[in-house]
């Protein structure tokens, strides 16, 4: 996920005013395991 | 027209249900004496308005519960009895129809929601309300100008916030991380020069254990060279001992050939010492021949001898048989017929010729015998004169052969002695040798075998080492989520997600300013419009300024000239003013889409001109499609509810 996407994601969750934290955590979380899983892969 | 309406149960004083339509469009005076639910039904209103699906009130820093508790919608600790629930009941319930949509709100005296609205806003606790209790007009009365929260927490500001906070939070540990990945990094590249070293170092023990090795197995070779010889001088040993198995056997032969000669020798002489004695058979022939003819004319010498005897005999027995039957004793001798012979005398004489007859026959068989005897005996001396002629031969042939195969054994014998003489030289060499190389193998097969095992012990402690620098290795690696990666990846992981959390913190920190100058600017030109539509005469210029603190402007008492306003010196009028221009600011600028708007009292303590204005004011807000409620205690002629005293 793209520095553009992971604030396109995080803007569009302000918008809808969503406010539980697990659930930024959450697309956090995410965003680290796609860069975890490029950074292996492309190491592999 | 469209309808709102609200239906109330034990809410505040009211037990009893109590309903009030509204229609958009109108200003609603809700009038009543002190005590008579004016409040309640604000309140009510209010908490429908505000409670959040959830029940709760979240709003940053508890904000939410702090305006629900000032404004008496939620009951505090200190005030447990100011809730929206009637003192005597446990739960009470509001329901609000606007527009075909129902809010409902059932809530128990202890504020925990037991049904809420799905579209209530918290927002509209700072926004909706204007009352003393509202923030507004408490931060006015306390003259405070540091208006922030108007467009931090009402703008999406406060959600951006909220989230940079979290971003911060994220960041702040993906930090501590990536500190810790460089310092693993570190123990990690200290770790592999020292694996390296370790894998050198093994490398070269290996190195010097392979040519070591190397220098065993030329040991090995001595060894087995070794062992070569002790099977040579071993096989060789085995060979004297068949030679001289060899040399007994033709000794042995020897011994017994020679008996055999000797044995045959003996025969051979007592055979030819017999075969002499024997005359020869041509002179046997003779003598036999000579020995039947005598025989043959001793017999017919007898045989005539005996003829003559019978003849007599045969005179003599007719004679006595006539003179018995004549019976008389005496007749003619018949021999000589002259004399006479008695009969006695002529039996004498017969049985005496018996006997010579007798004695003759007796002879005769004597001489045919003992010439059958000779023949026999000849016979026999030819057969065995003849057989002891060819086995002469025989012997001869057997003692001829036997001397030729006597004849060689001696220099077998001796050749088998040289041939043994020499393999003992050759065991003796052997043995020599062998105990030379075994003295040569035996000590420095020790050596080597030592220097080998000091070899494989350091190999042994090296692979220790490298085992734990690898196991160490392991232990370098950093767990981000679930998963375990070493350092140097968690490096350009973590490195990676801080550029992403610091490009959406500053975008975010961006965003927030923005939303906050934009909230600001809406403010400001809801103040402006409003000031503009009340037409102040002395307060010129409202609004927040850069530092979002509450700018005040009127003109000075030369009526020229601007000056700044402080709060704590504006008149309470002036106060309610600004507040209800504040408040409604607020409401247009954040909550415009609900259309109540909430005054509880305020509106009578403005003085009269003041009031008019503020009332044709808020007539002028209706028609934009608000309600507005206001309780009051005034008797205005406007239409107004009453509430009667509960």
């Amino acid at each position: 996920m793209s520095e553009e996407e992971l604030l396109a994601q995080l803007d569009n969750m302000v918008k809808k005013r969503e406010t539980d934290p697990a659930k930024i955590n959450k697309l956090i979380d995410n965003t680290l395991k796609s860069i975890i899983e490029e950074v292996l892969h492309d190491e592999g | 027209m469209t309808k709102a309406r609200l239906r109330i149960e034990n809410i505040g004083g009211f037990r009893k249900p109590l309903s009030i339509e509204f229609e958009k469009g109108y200003l609603y005076f809700i009038e009543g004496s002190n005590s008579s639910g004016k409040t309640s039904l604000i309140k009510a209103l209010a908490g429908i308005l505000s409670v959040s699906p959830s029940g709760q009130f979240e709003l940053k820093s508890d904000r939410g519960i702090l305006e629900a508790e000032h404004l008496g919608i939620k009951s505090s600790e200190k005030n447990p009895q100011e809730g929206l629930v009637n003192a005597h009941a446990e739960f009470g319930k509001i329901k609000l129809e606007i527009d075909g949509n129902n809010y409902i709100y059932h809530v128990k005296k202890d504020g925990t929601p037991v049904v809420t609205p799905e579209n209530g806003n918290e927002l509209f606790l700072l926004t909706g309300v204007l009352s003393n209790d509202s923030r507004v007009l408490r931060q006015l009365n306390d003259g405070i100008d540091d208006f922030n929260w108007i467009v931090d927490d009402l703008s999406l500001a406060k959600r951006y916030g909220e989230y940079t906070d979290i971003l911060k939070t994220r960041k702040e540990d993906a930090e501590r991380l990536y500190t810790r990945s460089k310092q693993k990094k570190n123990e990690v590249e200290n770790l592999e020069k020292k694996l390296d070293a370790l894998k050198d170092a093994r490398s070269s023990v290996g190195y010097e254990m392979k040519h070591m090795e190397k220098q065993y197995k030329e040991i090995e070779d001595l060894i087995k060279e070794r062992e070569e010889k002790y099977s040579e001088m071993e096989n060789e040993k085995n060979s004297t001992r068949e030679i001289k198995r060899s040399i007994s056997q033709l000794n042995t032969e020897f011994e017994r050939k020679g008996e055999d000669i000797a044995e045959e020798e003996k025969i051979l002489k007592s055979h030819q010492e017999e075969y002499t004695s024997i005359p020869e058979i041509a002179e046997m022939e003779q003598a036999l021949e000579k020995l039947i003819t005598e025989a043959q004319e001793k017999v017919t010498k007898l045989q005539t001898q005996r003829e003559r005897t019978q003849g007599v005999l045969d005179l003599y027995l007719p004679a006595l048989n006539n003179m018995r039957k004549m019976n008389v004793s005496q007749t003619k001798c018949p021999l000589c017929e002259t004399g006479s012979i008695d009969s006695e005398k002529l039996s004498e004489k017969i049985e005496t010729l018996k006997k010579e007859i007798d004695n003759i026959n007796g002879r005769i068989k004597q001489h045919l015998m003992n010439k059958d005897f000779k023949k026999r005996e000849f016979q026999k001396k030819k057969e065995r004169k003849e057989w002891l002629r060819k086995e002469i031969g025989n012997i001869k042939d057997e003692l001829k052969k036997l001397s030729e195969r006597i004849r060689d054994l001696p220099s077998r014998i001796s050749g088998e002695e040289d041939r043994l003489e020499k393999k003992r030289e050759k065991i003796a060499k052997l043995e020599e040798e062998y105990e030379e190389l075994k003295k040569r193998t035996e000590m420095v097969d020790e050596e080597a075998s030592k220097a080998l095992d000091a070899k494989e012990e350091q190999k042994t402690r090296i692979n220790k080492e490298i085992g734990a620098a690898e196991t160490a290795l392991e232990e370098t690696s950093i767990q981000i989520l679930d998963k375990l990666v070493p350092p140097e990846k968690a490096e350009r992981i973590l490195l990676i997600l801080l550029e992403k959390l610091d490009f959406t913190i500053q975008n975010f920190s961006k965003v927030a300013n923005e939303h906050r100058r934009e909230a600001a600017k809406r403010f400001n030109q809801n103040i402006s419009e409003m000031i503009q539509k009340l037409g102040f005469e002395k307060l010129v210029n409202i609004r927040l300024n850069d530092e979002y603190r509450l700018y005040i402007e009127r003109i000075g008492d030369n009526g020229e000239e601007k000056v700044i306003q402080q709060i704590k010196s504006l008149s309470t009028s002036e106060k309610l003013t600004i507040a209800l221009i504040l408040q409604s600011a607020l409401r247009n600028t954040y909550l415009s889409e609900i259309p109540f708007f909430l005054i509880d009292g305020i509106i009578q303590d403005f003085d009269e001109d003041r009031r008019r204005e503020v009332i044709n004011y808020l007539k002028q807000l209706t028609a934009e499609e608000n309600i507005i409620v206001i309780a009051t205690r005034l008797n205005e002629e406007l239409p107004s509810i009453k509430i009667q005293e509960v």
